[in-house]
């Protein structure tokens, strides 16, 4: 073993960080941090792609019926649309400012911030699945029972078939989220981080983040037009 | 960040206020304007892009310029049909 795979304890602001040796076939653990940094910035692009089809089809059946899709996009519940993207936008800020803590070596603190980050993730889809109750309620459902008849019926039921299926998806990935800052809270169960949990921890933040980036897209061509009349 | 937070409030607010203010055909323009701006400060500041490598910084911007020619093949296509003639096709 050569004098790169030392572990070294640094002191830092909150406590200590340990440094540990990086794992095969790195060469060093800032090569290591970055090809994890690269690598869920890939993944963030393919996610960006599989969201910008959805986008795209959405915007392609608004160009081809834009009063049916503005009058559809009227039913939807703008309060809670916007109190989801504040919510989202907290965890987002939280999840910083656990990760700084985590940088700062006072993980127990950081996985304190952690647990309001699934709070406010779970206070979402509780938003959500009341919204999806009351669309079922409603009648906005695409199926025999859709509520808006008349002429504009069929764009009508299209602008819902779009809506649901950004915000499910979106939903699904808040889920998926939400277990992976569970297995983060989990995992740094211990008191002295080191370079590995503060890489795992800047990753997740970075997907979570992401998650809140497409909501805000969502809520921008789902929520907020038809409200002018 | 906590500076990005508020002002990211204010463009969500904007952004609602907007939504009932009449404004043609700019409505949807502005709409997803300001969310991209708000994007625009999540991704600079809790996403890291500011300080970023310009490698990382590469791979968010690649996401956008395929996402971008997506939306730019698929618009060409649907903007052009009525010129051509092909939404005769249509049933």
């Amino acid at each position: 073993m050569d004098s790169a795979a030392k572990i070294v304890i640094t002191r830092v602001e909150g406590g200590t960080i340990t440094i540990r040796p990086p794992d095969e076939p790195y060469a060093d653990t800032a090569q290591q941090a970055e090809t994890a940094r690269l690598g869920i910035w890939l993944f963030i692009g393919s996610e960006t792609l599989f969201f910008g089809g959805l986008f795209t089809a959405h915007f392609v059946l608004r160009y081809l019926y834009p009063g049916a899709f503005a009058a559809a996009a009227a039913e939807t519940k703008l309060w809670i649309g916007t109190i989801n993207t504040v919510i989202l936008l907290t965890s987002s800020l939280v999840f910083v400012i656990a990760s700084r803590r985590a940088d700062a070596g006072d993980l127990p603190a950081s996985r304190r911030l952690l647990l309001v980050v699934v709070g406010l993730g779970l206070g979402f889809l509780a938003l959500k699945g009341y919204e999806y109750y009351t669309d079922f309620a409603e009648h906005l459902v695409p199926g025999p029972g859709f509520q808006l008849k008349g002429a504009m019926s069929e764009p009508s039921e299209l602008f819902f078939v779009s809506y649901f299926l950004l915000t499910g998806l979106h939903s699904v990935h808040l889920m998926v989220g939400i277990a992976l800052v569970l297995y983060l809270w989990a995992r740094n169960g211990h008191v002295r981080p080191d370079n590995h949990d503060l890489t795992r921890t800047e990753v997740i933040g970075l997907y979570w983040s992401f998650v809140d980036v497409i909501w805000l897209f969502v809520y921008s061509i789902v929520y907020l037009p038809g409200r002018s009349g | 960040m906590i500076g990005t937070y508020l002002a990211a409030l204010c463009l969500i607010a904007l952004n609602v206020r907007l939504a009932y203010v009449p404004l043609g055909w700019a409505q949807s323009w502005v709409a997803v304007g300001l969310s991209v701006a708000t994007i625009f400060l999540v991704g600079r500041r809790y996403m890291h892009l500011a300080g970023a490598p310009a490698l990382v910084r590469v791979f968010a911007v690649g996401a956008l310029f395929w996402f971008a020619i997506m939306m730019a093949l698929t618009g060409a296509d649907y903007l052009t049909r009525q010129q051509a003639g092909a939404l005769a096709y249509w049933p």
